[in-house]
């Protein structure tokens, strides 16, 4: 994935915003919700972390439309939680985190629940 | 008829690309170098155009092959909007937790579901298997209820249109008799 996201213009030229950064921000902000027990990504990228190539962007896809940048976000949510909830946590914290570090307007976050897990099981649904 | 459109529409995917494989082999001299098939059973038609057409039959079909599933994923999801964004659940993770609740119930040995998504909600289906001696009717409504008020409550889904429970099995406590089936 090498293309970029055009961000603001500065005084010494254009700043580009890579999609792994954006991936990676949303990640983060992702993981650190209570309630998710991991990102889930497609088949490709378990393939690729089980061959110990880890993809920077699991589970997490951005989209760009002009100026504005919709992420959608995979996830494996643990047993028991609400799901409403954590999806609205992620929503707010991702576009926080996203519109803070990097300039961008995001018009959306779009949650996809893939799974259930139990607290203390690794396997996911 | 559904059944019969989806075997057809397969059986057009896998024949596209096989036969672009076929002419991309035969074409490009890997199979059958000598007579080019007869030229294609006398097409004529030319090793290049054999090349090309092999390519275009093999990318229509992975083509074909993308929205055939991507058209099948759409069922697989249920979602909700909010205002930050959609919210989406895989029927698969919806089936997972139902199931799961099911097995909180001491007296359920095992449990399987479906979740159908109909008409802005969903109705659950779930099979179950019984140890003798529970009390059917209080068990089941028990498991309705529960499933009913979680599906609501944790996966934020209010309208359940239904949720049809079928004992499939009572399965014997340790040293009772052989277990007994229940056809629906």
């Amino acid at each position: 994935m090498a293309e970029m996201i055009n961000g603001n213009s500065v005084e010494w030229g254009k700043v580009k915003i890579h999609h792994d950064a954006i991936a990676a921000i949303a990640g983060k902000m992702v993981n650190g919700v209570q309630g998710v027990a991991k990102l889930s990504g497609s088949i490709v990228e378990n393939i690729a972390a089980k061959l110990g190539k880890q993809p920077k962007d699991k589970g997490i896809r951005t989209e760009v439309v002009g100026e504005e940048v919709t992420i959608n976000v995979s996830v494996v949510v643990l047993y028991g939680t609400k799901i409403p909830d954590v999806a609205w946590q992620i929503q707010k914290n991702v576009r926080k985190a996203v519109e803070e570090m990097t300039g961008l307007h995001v018009k959306g976050v779009n949650v996809n629940v893939e799974g259930v897990q139990l607290e203390d099981k690794e396997e996911d649904a | 008829m559904k059944k019969i459109n989806d075997l057809i529409a397969w059986l057009y995917i896998l024949g596209t690309i096989v036969m672009g494989f076929v002419l991309l082999l035969l074409a490009s001299g890997w199979l059958g170098k000598e007579d080019y098939l007869e030229t294609v059973i006398r097409g004529q038609l030319e090793r290049p155009a054999g090349i090309i057409t092999g390519f275009i039959m093999i990318i229509l079909g992975l083509i074909f092959l993308k929205m055939r599933l991507s058209a099948g994923t759409k069922d697989k999801y249920i979602s909700f909007d909010n205002p930050e964004g959609e919210v989406t659940l895989s029927i698969k993770a919806i089936e997972d937790f139902v199931r799961r609740v099911g097995h909180e119930f001491g007296q359920v040995v095992d449990m399987s579901s479906k979740i159908v998504p109909a008409h802005g909600g969903l109705k659950v289906k779930v099979k179950v298997s019984l140890l003798a001696g529970s009390n059917v009717p209080q068990l089941t409504e028990n498991i309705q209820h529960e499933i009913k008020s979680r599906v609501q409550n944790i996966l934020g889904i209010e309208n359940v249109l239904g949720i049809e429970v079928n004992v499939n099995k009572i399965i014997p406590r340790a040293g009772q008799e052989e277990e007994v089936s229940v056809h629906d």
